[in-house]
């Protein structure tokens, strides 16, 4: 009997849907529902569409039941969250939340490579060069960067964290990033931060310590997104734990903040907040 | 019917009632809304006879289990979930290609897993 990959996963369907959750930390969570609801519902169900009727009409009814069932079992074992976080790695992807599994990378040392040219720029030895990655490489079909007012200067990586919306401001998670990534925030929900001509976004942190060098300034290369084109800004130099940038619009559009990890050593930020200062506040 | 009048009907035994049905009905379900024919990269082959289904449940499950997060996730997405590979791109935030040599690699790394465990089969595929 042929046998497809979607029977082999039918096959084990509610082992999958908790792996699925799991892997993705999905707020929908079988764990979370409750079985006696379910039970209960379709009791109810049941006694309110009656027992002594016409067997045509008790098997529409328990179809109708049935198809109830469906719903909930394919909400709790086949969907996913609508914002699923992909799991980012930092030897995999340059960056990485700040999680406990990872929490004691913060202030290491990178572990670096080298490679000897010879006097024409051709490769001798070491660390063979890897092409540079292009725009499509670095950002694919991203609906959010498009273009880049510099093709020349971009990221080797790009990580998208959101930012979780408290009181009047997002507040962005820990993040760890390596040289050459860029690491974008956005809101929960994946957009930007609209701003009018003259407003401020304010983002404010603070970076963990290089554990050899506590003293030792870091540095960053600041950017934005503004209506979909990546824009260059500046190198940041972080001396001491603050790290503070704020971002004037000089015209109305949608804004991201960027970074992009410019030391040697893997940046690691604390939870920091985003807010607007509109014009009229300055 | 519900064997709510059967004799001996307690709480628990329709619990596993109605979670059965309500897990075949919805794999059916689903079974229906699939394209009714499978392309050729998405047969895994044919079922050896010696297998019965609990057991093959367990190989499949230590196989999965096996591949690393990402490769099982890929397969997890596509396969279980259903999603289109435009789809898991667009979540990712993952070029299409990208996507796709990731698919295939993560397939034959468990087809590899599930040939070392003895699940060999005829007329593979892929």
């Amino acid at each position: 009997m042929k046998i497809t990959y979607y029977d082999l996963f039918d096959l084990i369907a509610e082992d999958a849907g908790i792996m699925l959750a799991q892997s993705e930390n999905s707020m929908i969570r079988p764990d979370l529902c409750d079985i006696n609801e379910t039970v209960r519902s379709v009791m109810e169900q049941a006694a309110r569409s009656g027992s002594h009727t016409a067997k045509k009409k008790g098997t529409h009814r328990h179809r109708k039941m049935l198809r109830l069932l469906i719903a909930a079992i394919l909400i709790l074992s086949a969907s996913g969250i609508a914002f699923a976080a992909y799991q980012y790695d930092l030897s995999r992807d340059g960056a990485a939340l700040i999680t406990d599994e990872n929490r004691d990378l913060i202030g290491k040392d990178a572990c670096l490579t080298w490679t000897v040219y010879d006097k024409d720029g051709n490769y001798v030895r070491g660390t063979p060069p890897a092409p540079e990655p292009t725009f499509q490489d670095i950002f694919g079909d991203s609906k959010i960067i498009t273009s880049a007012a510099d093709p020349d200067v971009l990221p080797h990586s790009v990580a998208w964290f959101q930012a979780e919306e408290r009181n009047v401001c997002e507040v962005t998670p820990e993040v760890i990033f390596e040289n050459g990534t860029m690491i974008v925030f956005t809101k929960a929900d994946g957009s930007g931060w609209h701003l009018s001509e003259g407003d401020t976004l304010i983002f404010e942190t603070e970076t963990y310590p290089l554990d050899r060098e506590p003293d030792k300034a870091q540095h960053v290369a600041s950017c934005y997104v503004l209506d979909h084109t990546l824009m260059n800004n500046e190198i940041v130099p972080v001396t001491g734990p603050n790290l503070k940038y704020e971002l004037t619009a000089e015209k109305t559009g949608e804004y991201y903040i960027c970074f992009i990890g410019a030391s040697s050593e893997p940046i690691s930020l604390k939870e920091g907040t985003i807010r607007i200062q509109t014009k009229d506040q300055r | 019917m519900l064997p709510q009048s059967s004799p001996g009907f307690c709480t628990d035994r329709l619990k596993s009632y109605i979670g059965a049905l309500a897990r075949n009905t919805a794999i059916a379900e689903k079974k229906k809304l699939r394209n009714t024919v499978s392309l050729e990269e998405d047969i895994f082959g044919n079922l050896p006879d010696q297998f019965h289904q609990a057991e093959l449940r367990s190989v499949i499950l230590s196989a999965l289990k096996e591949l690393k997060p990402e490769d099982r996730l890929i397969l997890l997405k596509y396969y279980f979930q259903e999603l289109t590979l435009q789809q898991i791109a667009d979540e990712w935030r993952l070029p299409l290609p990208t996507v796709k040599s990731r698919l295939q690699r993560s397939r034959k790394k468990f087809k590899t897993i599930l040939e070392e465990r003895g699940f060999s089969y005829e007329d593979h595929l892929l």
